[in-house]
């Protein structure tokens, strides 16, 4: 997309046809037997520039049904009602990567040298960024869950700009507080940060992984009630012996965002290639987290880009 | 060094100098649709304002098209402290 037809687009906000649940009036990919949501998230693709191919059609349809219980991948788990964000970065440019898979009328933003290709949204580990969501966008304090795919593996050396970091936000307390926590694997640990201090989540199973994959945070009750609030790193669980308390400081600049770790007053960013981001209501087993990794890793590779 | 005299794979070893004005000029502001420009400061001592060369080169807003002018340094990344581990649970 130009810049030209996009200031033409963003002033007449002539975005209605991208409602969610509805199929574009106006053509685009076609397959007339798509899921509605998942045909809405490609008509949107298709006005943003980006001719989506059969293969990927196939793929998106596939994927939005698997969310929903009733894809070739999954029967059994609704992971669509509780959606808040769903990323699948498809296209070449932030305009088309942005769009929203659960609500193809919003895209988000991205901050600083993002690369956009066939892999995902690809970090510059300098000063690039996204959107991810607000705090006050999650469905509920110890109800939520936040994934995304690497595209590609952890780099094993260079400190200086080759970081594997994600962000996650995650809200507590109601409306009154919002924690953050910060994931950093740089340190081959894994960290929650607030303020100051860092939480470390634990693991029998070793150190974090160097491959690239499906990662994620889980919560889906507190201690004190017999849930857990756990991260996932291919499959590996890494859980931590309390539950994390923070009030979320916006003028610490503390922002929901992923690809950039904020600790103290220094900001790193990530140079890892997102292909994939979701977050929805909480998975509360090990069995539930292996059936989602499961949908979305035979969406990644519908897409090559699996590691 | 200019822009156009990098390579692409290069791009992670260079940054483009700001000033302090040119600084302000950038935040909020986009080079592309749903892309903004990110100045942060760089690891040198005293530290610089500096843009990504990704951002640099993919600016297509005409309001910035000054950036693709900017004195390329090499990067210096800060360096990110340890993290202090506690228990606490404030």
């Amino acid at each position: 997309m130009s810049w030209a037809k996009y200031k033409r687009l963003s002033s007449s906000k002539d975005l209605s046809i991208f409602r969610r649940g509805t199929t574009a009036s106006d053509g685009g990919g076609g397959g007339g037997g798509n899921d509605p949501d998942a045909q809405a998230y490609i008509d949107a693709l298709d006005a943003a520039g980006y001719t989506v191919s059969g293969a990927e059609e196939t793929a998106i349809n596939n994927h939005f049904l698997d969310l929903k219980g009733t894809g070739p991948n999954n029967s059994t788990y609704d992971w669509w009602t509780g959606i808040v964000r769903l990323l699948p970065f498809i296209g070449t440019n932030a305009a088309q990567q942005g769009i929203e898979g659960q609500n193809p009328a919003s895209a988000i933003n991205f901050y600083g040298g993002m690369t956009f290709s066939s892999i995902g949204a690809e970090g510059n580990g300098t000063n690039a960024y996204f959107d991810f969501f607000r705090p006050d966008e999650l469905p509920d304090d110890y109800n939520n869950s936040i994934w995304v795919y690497s595209s590609i593996d952890r780099p094993t050396s260079g400190f200086q700009n080759k970081l594997y970091k994600a962000l996650f936000d995650q809200s507590l307390g109601g409306v009154r507080y919002f924690a953050n926590y910060e994931i950093d694997f740089v340190f081959d640990r894994m960290y929650s940060y607030h303020g100051d201090y860092a939480n470390r989540f634990t693991s029998n199973l070793g150190q974090v992984p160097t491959t690239g994959g499906f990662f994620g945070t889980s919560r889906y009750n507190s201690k004190a009630n017999g849930g857990g609030f756990n991260i996932y790193a291919n499959g590996v669980q890494y859980t931590i012996s309390n539950d994390i308390l923070g009030v979320y400081n916006a003028n610490t600049q503390h922002t929901p965002g992923l690809a950039q770790l904020q600790y103290g007053n220094v900001s790193s960013f990530s140079s890892l290639a997102f292909g994939y981001a979701l977050i929805t209501t909480g998975v509360s087993t090990t069995t539930e987290e292996a059936a989602l990794r499961a949908c979305v890793e035979a969406f990644m590779t519908a897409l090559s880009r699996n590691v | 060094m200019n822009l156009t005299e990098l390579k692409a794979s290069d791009y992670d070893k260079y940054v483009g100098l700001l000033t302090p004005i040119q600084k302000d000029q950038l935040v909020g502001r986009q080079y592309a649709p749903n892309s903004y420009f990110n100045p942060v400061l760089d690891g040198n001592q005293p530290p610089n304002w500096i843009i990504s060369v990704e951002e640099m080169a993919n600016c297509i807003n005409p309001d910035f098209e000054w950036v693709k002018a900017l004195p390329i340094i090499p990067w210096v990344a800060p360096a990110p402290p340890e993290p202090i581990e506690t228990d606490a649970t404030d």
